[in-house]
């Protein structure tokens, strides 16, 4: 358990030395004692149950044979233009990303000052937005672990 | 040794290392082993039936320009849909608690035979007194005391604040103390 959490929970009891103020030195004692053998010794499962459990998993398992999931909707906005033209490497490298650069650059030499700090800030607005979806999205690690079926560095 | 592609010693292996996890904070939180044997077997299945959806989602991400992102232990997937399926069996069945006093005393036969009865005796006790806290505090408490989880990790699994989890833990740690403390000469915590 981290100490910064110590120290919170401790604040809430009124002290700051990382102990419980609102506790009877010897409840705490008796207290910590009851967790401590708590997390050593957890509830055990019957064998049956557990049985029952890897029963449930087995039959839940996937087969190799089993069909891939329908294909995901195309991209639309600027991703579903970079799809149009063969994909973010076409556009990134190669002669596409030669004609890319090449066309930037043409517009650059013909652009104002202002027409260029307008193309700054969509550019900056762009990553933001992504950003933000990026925070709303749903975080679960979980395919990993069931791919690998190794939990070590999990728990 | 991969579980979605079939693989039957990964699903044994998941199956070790989630169970008894999902079972033993079930039981703390619910007190009854057969509800926590039913809330952690539904927790289980719904990982199984999830699998295939996870497992394509981080495909089709690998395969795209997405960024880093971070990600959180599939514990905490675990535990907050234990939580979560603990309430609703909760729900179901209001109004039944244990009771601290009938909590029975340790034996003084033999040496190793009270030890194993007081052993027991403790355990009780501190179920019993779990049960006693409000149910907010209890999940709070199992979480950060006995599952060792930090507060930021419960907060996720709660669905509260940081400081929500601070204040929670505290007044649960408090008042558990309080409900053992009468019990403790019982225990075998009397000498110090």
């Amino acid at each position: 358990m981290a100490d910064q959490d110590r120290f919170h929970d401790a604040r809430h009891l009124g002290r700051e030395d990382g102990s419980d103020m609102g506790l009877d030195q010897e409840a705490e004692r008796t207290l910590e004692a009851l967790l401590s053998a708590a997390q050593m010794q957890p509830p055990q499962m019957s064998q049956a149950f557990e049985q029952g459990l890897l029963a449930d998993a087995l039959a839940h398992m996937p087969s190799p044979t089993d069909p891939t999931p329908p294909m995901q909707a195309k991209p639309t906005g600027l991703a579903g233009l970079a799809e149009a033209f063969g994909g973010w490497i076409a556009l990134s490298g190669g002669a596409g990303g030669a004609v890319c650069a090449g066309l930037v650059g043409l517009w650059l030499g013909f652009a104002s000052p202002a027409a260029l700090e307008t193309m700054t800030a969509n550019l900056v607005s762009f990553a933001i937005s992504e950003s933000a979806n990026e925070v709303t999205f749903d975080s679960f690690d979980l395919a990993i672990v069931l791919q690998d079926g190794v939990l070590e560095e999990e728990w | 040794m991969r579980y979605v592609q079939g693989d039957a010693a990964a699903a044994s292996a998941l199956t070790r290392r989630l169970g008894p996890k999902a079972f033993g904070v079930a039981f703390r939180v619910l007190g009854d082993r057969a509800e926590a044997e039913d809330v952690a077997q539904e927790a289980l299945l719904r990982l199984w039936i999830a699998a295939p959806d996870w497992v394509h989602h981080s495909e089709d991400e690998t395969q795209g320009d997405a960024p880093e992102r971070p990600k959180a232990k599939v514990s905490t997937w675990l535990y907050r849909v234990v939580m979560n399926l603990s309430i609703d069996m909760k729900r179901r069945r209001r109004g039944a608690t244990v009771d601290l006093d009938a909590v029975p005393e340790p034996a003084d036969a033999c040496r190793s035979a009270a030890e194993m009865v007081q052993d027991g005796a403790r355990e009780q006790a501190l179920q019993a007194a779990l049960m006693q806290l409000p149910e907010r505090q209890r999940r709070a408490v199992v979480l950060r005391h006995i599952e060792g989880l930090s507060n930021p990790e419960i907060a996720e699994i709660l669905d509260v604040s940081v400081e929500a989890v601070e204040s929670l833990t505290a007044r649960g740690k408090r008042a558990l103390a309080n409900l053992l403390v009468a019990r403790k000469a019982a225990l075998g915590y009397n000498d110090g």
